[in-house]
Parts: C-alpha cells; sequence; structure tokens
C-alpha cells in the first residue's frame, strides 16, 4: 500500500459511497500504525460533526475522542484566509481584504482560487510554507469525483494562466506534490453498483492522464457472504420464508459483486475490500474499516 | 399502464400541486430515481409532466428514453398513462450559454462573454453554476405553460443544504455595486487599475490581490465583469422570480435522504432550513431502507426453525447471517422512529426498500411509484 509511507492521501468517489467512513478507517488504521495522523475534511459543512457528535468541527485541527487522529474543516475560504494573513502579515488589512463585499465576490468567482488555497494547506506541510502542520500523513476526505478531479487540475489551469507572481509559483510547487506519488496517494471509493464502479473507473484514467498517479480503490460495503454459491443454491431450492428469500438475495448480490469487483481487477487497479458492518456505532464502523486496511489479515467480516 | 391506479390520498395529494416539485437531497441517495417515480405516478393520474433530470445513471436514462448528449425535452416512451411523461437532462454548460446568448444586449455582447476565459471555466465550474442553471431550465419550463407539473432533480451535493444556498450565492455575486466596481476600475483615463477614484481601502486590497496573483489575472477578472454587465439585469430578475416560485403556493419540496445515522441527521437540517427559508416541505422519502424482502421493522421473533427445513451445511451459517442481519434493520427502525418523532410535524415519511436490481425499465418505476403510493408511514 502506498501510503503507508506517503504524506497525503485524497480518498474520493461517487457521492455516497461512503468516502468519509473509509477515510476516517485508514485514518485510525494508520494511527494505529503509531504515525501522527490528520483527517481532513472539505467543504463548509462537516460530516464528523454529527457522525461522531462533536461539539464544532473548526480549521483548527483538533484531537477525536478515542480515535487516535486528529480532525480539521477545511473550506476554500478559511484557506484562502489564512494564506492571505500569512502573506499580508497585517492583520487590519487581512479584515479589509475579507470584509469588502468586492473581494468577497472575486473570491468566489475567480476559478480555481478556493481549490488552489485548499491545495495549498495540504501540501503546506510538506512545502514548508505557513502554519506548521505536524502530521505524518494528512488523510483527506475530499470532494466527490467530479469537484475532485477541478480540485486536481486546478494548479495546472492556474500555471497556464499565471505564469509570474506567487500564484504562480505556489501552483508549481503544488503540482509537484500532488503528482509525485512518493509523497501523494490517491483512494477512490465505491460500491460494486453500475454508476459507482463507472464514474470510478473513468476517475481513475483521467488521474493517470493528467497527474500520471496510479489510484488505488475500495471496494465498500462489500456484504460478506455465510457460505459458497452451492451451499447458497442449495438452501434457496430447498428451504422456505425467510430463509429462502435470504438466500437468493445472497445469490443475487454475490452476482453482482463478483461481475464489479472484476470490471475494477481487469482494469489493472489495486482493489481494497471493504466488508459492509452491519452496525450504525460510528466507533465500532471505523474500528471494522480501519481492520481492512491495517493488512493484519483480519477482513473484518 | 393503462389502468387507472388505486388511490393514494397521502402521495396524490402532493402530486396534485401542479406547478413543481423539487426533489432535495445530498448526493448518491437516488434522487432522480425518486423524481422519475413521482413522475409516473403524477401522469398516472392524469398530469402532463416534466421530469428535469442531472446525471442520471445510464439505466435510468434509457428508462425515461434519453440519450445524455441531447438536453431536449422527450416524451418517455412506452407509456400508457392517462396523462403524459416527459423528460430531460439538464446540459449546465448549454443551459448557461442559451442563457448569455439570449439575454445579452447585442451578439457582439453575447460573444464577449462567451469567449472570455474565465466565463468558459465559470460555466462549469463556479460552485452554484450547476444549481443555477437547473433552476433556470426550470423557470424556462415552468414559463413554457407546457406542463401541468415540472419535477426538478436537483444537482448533487456533498450536503443537500448546497443546493438552497446556491441562487443567492450567484445574485450577491453578480450584485450591481461589484460590477460597477470593476467597470470603474477598468475605465478608460480613470488612471487604470488603481485609480484615484476608488477608496483607499479598495484601493489597498486590490493592491494587495495583485501582489498575492499577479496583475494579468486582474486584468482577466475585470474583462469578465464588464461583459457581464450586459446581462446583470436578467440574472437579477431570473433569480427574484425563481426565488418567488420556489417560495410560491404552488412549489413542494421532497427530500429524499439514504438511511443511516448521519444522513438522517442532515435531513432535519435540511428539513429546518426549508422551512426557515418559507419553501414547503411535504415528504421525506428514506430510501433504501431495508431489502425489499425482509419483513418491515423486523422486529418480529421468527423463530429461526420456522425459516424451513434444510439439510444442507450452509443451514446454519446462512442462519447465523440473518440473525445478525435482522438485529442491524431492527437497530436501524428504531433509528428511524427517532427520526420520525423528531421531524413529525408536516411532512410525509416514505420508506423505499432495497431492491436486487438497479432501475432497468419503466416498469421498475411504475413498481417503485406503485410501493410509494402504498402510503405515508405517518398520517
Amino acid at each position: 500500500m502506498g501510503w503507508k509511507s506517503q504524506k497525503i492521501l485524497f480518498v474520493t468517489g461517487k457521492g455516497g459511497v461512503g468516502k468519509s467512513l473509509i477515510a476516517a478507517g485508514v485514518a485510525r488504521a494508520e494511527a494505529a500504525r503509531g504515525r501522527r495522523v490528520l483527517l481532513a475534511e472539505l467543504g463548509e459543512n462537516s460530516y464528523y460533526k454529527d457522525f461522531w457528535k462533536l461539539d464544532g468541527v473548526d480549521h483548527v485541527p483538533r484531537p477525536v475522542p478515542g480515535e487516535g487522529f486528529d480532525l480539521a474543516l477545511w473550506s476554500g475560504e478559511s484557506c484562502l484566509r489564512e494564506y492571505v494573513l500569512h502573506y499580508l502579515r497585517v492583520e487590519s488589512l487581512y479584515r479589509l481584504f475579507f470584509e469588502n463585499k468586492v473581494m468577497r465576490s472575486l473570491v468566489n468567482v475567480a476559478p480555481g482560487l478556493s481549490e488552489i488555497a485548499i491545495l495549498g494547506k495540504i501540501t503546506s506541510g510538506i512545502r514548508k510554507v505557513g502554519p506548521p502542520l505536524a502530521y505524518d500523513l494528512v488523510v483527506v476526505d475530499a470532494f466527490a469525483t467530479g469537484h475532485a478531479l477541478a480540485m486536481f487540475r486546478a494548479p495546472r489551469g492556474m500555471m497556464e494562466a499565471i505564469r509570474f507572481g506567487p500564484m504562480g509559483h505556489h501552483s508549481r510547487d503544488i503540482q509537484k506534490v500532488i503528482q509525485d506519488p512518493g509523497l501523494t496517494g490517491y483512494l477512490v471509493v465505491t460500491l460494486l453498483e453500475e454508476l459507482p464502479v463507472v464514474e470510478t473507473l473513468e476517475l481513475r484514467d483521467a488521474l493517470k492522464a493528467e497527474l500520471g498517479v496510479d489510484a488505488e480503490l475500495a471496494a465498500n460495503k462489500i456484504v460478506p457472504l455465510p457460505a459458497s454459491r452451492a451451499e447458497l443454491r442449495e438452501l434457496r431450492d430447498q428451504a422456505r420464508g425467510g430463509l429462502k428469500e435470504l438466500s437468493g438475495f445472497l445469490l443475487g448480490v454475490e452476482e453482482r459483486q463478483a461481475r464489479f469487483l472484476g470490471q475494477l481487477l481487469d482494469a489493472g487497479a489495486e482493489v481494497h475490500r471493504v466488508p459492509q458492518v452491519y452496525s450504525e456505532k460510528p466507533d465500532e464502523l471505523v474500528k471494522r474499516v480501519a481492520s481492512a486496511f491495517s493488512g493484519s489479515g483480519a477482513d473484518g467480516l | 399502464m393503462g389502468s387507472e391506479p388505486r388511490p393514494s390520498p397521502e402521495l396524490d395529494e402532493i402530486l396534485s400541486s401542479r406547478k413543481v416539485i423539487v426533489c432535495a437531497g445530498s448526493g448518491g441517495v437516488g434522487k432522480t430515481t425518486v423524481a422519475a417515480a413521482l413522475g409516473v405516478r403524477a401522469a398516472q393520474l392524469g398530469a402532463r409532466v416534466l421530469v428535469l433530470t442531472v446525471d442520471p445513471a445510464k439505466r435510468l436514462a434509457t428508462a425515461l428514453g434519453l440519450d445524455l448528449s441531447d438536453d431536449s425535452e422527450k416524451r418517455v416512451p412506452g407509456q400508457s398513462y392517462r396523462g403524459e411523461l416527459f423528460a430531460a437532462v439538464i446540459d449546465s454548460r448549454k443551459t448557461f450559454d442559451q442563457f448569455i446568448v439570449r439575454h445579452a444586449k447585442s451578439k457582439a455582447a453575447a460573444d464577449r462573454i462567451l469567449g472570455n476565459r474565465l466565463y468558459q471555466q465559470l460555466s462549469t465550474t463556479l460552485s452554484g453554476s450547476q444549481e443555477f442553471t437547473s433552476l433556470e431550465r426550470l423557470l424556462e419550463a415552468v414559463e413554457s405553460e407546457r406542463y401541468d407539473l415540472v419535477i426538478l432533480d436537483t444537482p448533487p451535493t456533498k450536503h443537500a443544504m448546497d443546493f438552497l444556498m446556491a441562487p443567492q450565492r450567484i445574485h450577491s455575486l453578480f450584485q450591481d455595486s461589484v460590477t460597477k466596481w470593476f467597470i470603474e476600475a477598468a475605465r478608460p483615463g480613470s488612471g487604470g487599475l488603481i485609480s484615484g477614484l476608488l477608496s483607499r481601502g479598495t484601493r489597498t486590497v486590490l493592491k494587495s490581490l495583485e501582489t498575492l496573483t499577479g496583475g494579468q489575472f486582474i486584468e482577466e477578472l475585470i474583462d469578465f465583469f464588464a461583459a457581464v454587465r450586459s446581462v446583470q439585469a436578467t440574472l437579477r430578475d431570473r433569480s427574484v422570480a425563481v426565488q418567488k416560485l420556489l417560495s410560491g403556493p404552488r412549489t413542494k419540496f421532497v427530500v429524499i435522504t439514504s438511511f443511516d445515522a448521519a444522513k438522517l441527521e442532515e435531513a432535519k437540517y435540511l428539513q429546518a432550513a426549508l422551512r426557515k427559508m418559507g419553501f414547503a416541505l411535504e415528504a421525506i422519502v428514506i430510501n433504501r431502507a431495508f431489502p425489499v424482502w425482509l419483513p418491515e421493522g423486523s422486529d418480529a421473533d421468527e423463530d429461526a426453525a420456522a425459516l424451513g427445513v434444510s439439510s444442507g451445511p450452509a443451514r446454519e451459517k446462512v442462519l447465523d447471517f440473518y440473525e445478525r442481519f435482522k438485529r442491524f434493520h431492527a437497530v436501524r427502525y428504531d433509528l428511524y422512529e427517532e427520526f420520525a418523532k423528531s421531524a413529525r410535524a408536516g411532512a410525509r415519511m416514505f420508506r423505499l426498500p432495497e431492491y436486487d436490481q438497479d432501475v432497468h425499465g419503466l416498469r421498475d418505476l411504475e413498481r417503485l411509484s406503485a410501493r410509494l403510493a402504498e402510503g405515508a408511514e405517518n398520517k
């Protein structure tokens, strides 16, 4: 697994496939190996706040009780604020900057500016700029597929638009970090269903073509089959009632899972198999997912 | 199918609004499918319905007779309803371009915007631009008066709330004061970019920005805002019209959510936000709530022995799985009941099962809409 030595791992995937849980599981597994881990979620609203019932999630990292890693919420605006403050250095000027209506519009409209600011923050530890980010690994619970790809494309777009000045310079540095497989890993989460699988393989191809990186995949919510195909067939044919229906259901699931897993493997990807966890307890969920990434051999079923 | 559907008072009342239904919810919860199923039901009841979809799954698109590269409104094939069902895919880029062409003061003005590099990126990547275009498309469909009911499937967002914030975001972006500022800054004879006409504060800000990004970037921005000015009044009028339509008495919101603790929590926020903004939340649909074959609620103490006689070696293993599976769904049912209690005021609650297969055709959508028509869980 690449990210065992990498410093940044982007976790993305189609909406609703369970990115956030996978990101939390990886963070836990890596923290358990003794690494200092930050789980960073992107955007303006926190998923984990409700998930772990936290008082608040903020730009400044805070430990997640009982999980062994820290958590932060980074938005384009919060990252840009930090960036501007860092470069302007004068607090009053920075206030002026952000309390100005025109500037706010500009920040919103300037394509890629938010994305660059976020990527700048994520890579700031490696590039040794801005406030120190003392972590061995930053696991990013990134945007869903389309928006994530737009974010990964932003530095190149900016480099081409602006060759000179600090922004051009930063964009080049960020670009170097995100396409260095020694520093940055990509994990695309999918379900073994048609739409997420198609989107996942498209994203993997785009990452290869545009950044030259090989994304690893996580097949999430794999239903653990309690019996072999032959045994299930026999049960379906012989049993009655719920047991018969269950066997038929499991057979259908088995067929679907095998088909889509086959498609992922055919694409030459490394696929992490993450079992469906039959629990709604956050601690239990994260622990089980972590065990699928801890390489201890436990399959977490 | 051609036959008269059985009446379903709760669902049919929602569909009888006969103007607009907005399907809201975060990405990956099955919004498009539910929107289409609602469309089927409304057509069965006799309405002329348009379902506007964003990014439908291939099979669902096929079921609706849609070609993803064509954004025109099409009659869904294979139907024989009392009413009529139409569907269309929203192409964000195309809708934006057409909007510019239609509302710019001249062809030259339109070309200037369409040719601006910032615009080219913004029309697809600006946060809120997809929301803007889908609302614009909704407004056009309503104004065309070709349909009794338009059902809008909203763009996928991380948080369901993002959709509600989008129109205001776009609106405030193109406020008159903002564009005017840029045009002042760029006016010939005003001393160029950082002129004496600007307030000292603004000048300082702009200088700082120039330090950060470089002058070239600022020039592009100024050009963009200057070009956009010609459609600005229309942009403002349209966002006012959209707000009016959405908060009007003939628009209803349906929230679609998947079934886990955090998503239900999010649905609660969304519900509160909709109310606060004066939108009418009519129903909450919890999708994939339980496998289609598992008895609902599933808290009955079904004796494993009653499940069937079988002699295979797998029996114990499968039974063990069944017990765990059932316990899991019993816990989820408790979660749901808690949610239902806290969300009771006003909105109807529907739960849909998880089917073994994706939606393949119109018949699957009919099955889904029949399931919805079986009724809400709270009356």
